[in-house]
């Protein structure tokens, strides 16, 4: 975390993230890999998933015990492989009403904990995470196709998802080591109160129209 | 630092609310707008609102975090309510009635045992979200409306704990306790009918 705590830190990531999308878009992807991009875009494009990255950034990036961010990080790279290859080639799959019930109830829970409790029961955090994997990993399932066109769109879709949680952590994670003042836990708590807020209305919206 | 001319600054917010609602939205950004707008355009919610912000300032830590994390929590669980079609009674006039309850702890500078507070905070907090609540299903992008009511409820409570700052210094509390009345004040406006909610 050194590095993070850097001065230059900052003003190079912000460089960096200047000039990402410019160098990204420069170029057509390689030929064959289209579907690659074409995954890892759907999952950035869908606002329920960067709601969940979100609540799952602050979750995890608020400890500052090394063997819990490793644990929990661990634990979601093996679960959303693990999720989106069943739900790939073996055909355990949900529909996607459920799936989406299912995100908005994870990520509830996962921003209740947190705008109450952020530090306590390290067991749940990861179990939280284990859950939230689970669901994310079924949700990158693309649309049937050719074995390989497929396969390459699911890589592209779970390394997005990847991607997407370390960003999310690292970037809590930055910002609670870097300010340890408590405006920023405050800020922490009331935000994640609001996605709770957010995330519980929509469940109650879904489950409106599943009634109707 | 010299870019941020106060007087540049607020020309330019003046400035803002023109531009703003020249186009009229739709799809996601008439769904944020129009969740935004409505505890905004709702005299008595930005009186409770702003209470909540005042009240956690004046009581300091940790009711500071702990009144703007449970009001959202529990608006959650009325807005549901009202989502489900679930009625509760008396809903515009309880939320005239926090405004007055709420305005009043301040005015009174009474400080309560904190679970006393988030209790009478998070009892308010279920009538305000249905309020909310009931409009969300008819919502064209109920992510956006939600997502636009809960940032405008929670921008009012960061703006009553930037009020309840003042406290810090001895005619600040004053200042604070003189909101509290009026916003008291309003309550009682708004429950009577002189003022429009």
């Amino acid at each position: 975390m050194e590095v993070l705590r850097h001065r230059c830190f900052l003003a190079i990531a912000g460089c960096a993230s200047w000039l990402w999308p410019v160098t990204c878009l420069a170029h057509t992807p390689s030929k064959g890999l289209q579907g690659f991009y074409t995954g890892a875009l759907h999952i950035y494009s869908e606002v329920p998933l960067i709601v969940a990255f979100m609540a799952l950034g602050l979750l995890v990036g608020q400890n500052t015990d090394i063997k819990t961010l490793r644990l929990s990080a661990a634990v979601f790279f093996i679960t959303i492989l693990l999720s989106s290859v069943l739900a790939g080639f073996a055909w355990i799959e949900f529909n996607p009403q459920t799936l989406a019930f299912a995100l908005w109830t994870v990520v509830a829970v996962v921003s209740l904990k947190v705008a109450l409790l952020p530090n306590w029961g390290r067991n749940i955090s990861v179990l939280l995470v284990l859950c939230a994997a689970a669901v994310l990993g079924q949700m990158t399932l693309p649309d049937p196709g050719p074995f390989m066109s497929f396969a390459v769109t699911m890589a592209g879709s779970v390394s997005a998802c990847i991607l997407g949680f370390l960003c999310c952590v690292a970037s809590v994670n930055l910002l609670y080591e870097r300010f340890q003042l408590l405006w920023q836990r405050t800020i922490f708590r009331i935000f994640s109160a609001w996605m709770f807020a957010i995330s519980f209305l929509l469940l109650a919206v879904q489950y409106t129209n599943k009634l109707s | 630092m010299k870019l941020l001319n106060p007087k540049a600054f607020i020309s330019m917010l003046l400035m803002m609310p023109v531009l703003a609602f020249a186009h009229s939205e739709q799809g996601i950004a008439g769904g944020f707008i129009s969740g935004f707008t409505h505890p905004i355009f709702g005299w008595d919610h930005v009186a409770a609102m702003v209470a909540v912000g005042l009240w956690g300032a004046f009581l300091g830590m940790p009711a500071l975090w702990l009144l703007p994390v449970v009001f959202p929590v529990v608006m959650a669980v009325g807005g549901a309510l009202g989502v489900l079609g679930i009625d509760l009674p008396h809903v515009e006039t309880v939320i005239a009635a926090s405004a007055i309850v709420l305005g009043a702890c301040i005015a009174a500078a009474l400080r309560p045992p904190l679970w006393v507070a988030a209790i009478v905070v998070a009892a308010f907090a279920i009538f305000h979200g249905h309020a909310h609540g009931t409009e969300l299903p008819d919502a064209a992008n109920p992510f956006a409306f939600a997502g636009g009511f809960v940032l405008g409820t929670g921008l009012m409570h960061i703006a009553g704990i930037a009020i309840g700052y003042l406290v810090r210094w001895q005619w600040g509390v004053k200042i604070v306790r003189g909101l509290g009345a009026v916003i008291a004040f309003a309550g009682v406006g708004f429950l009577l009918g002189f003022l429009a909610a």
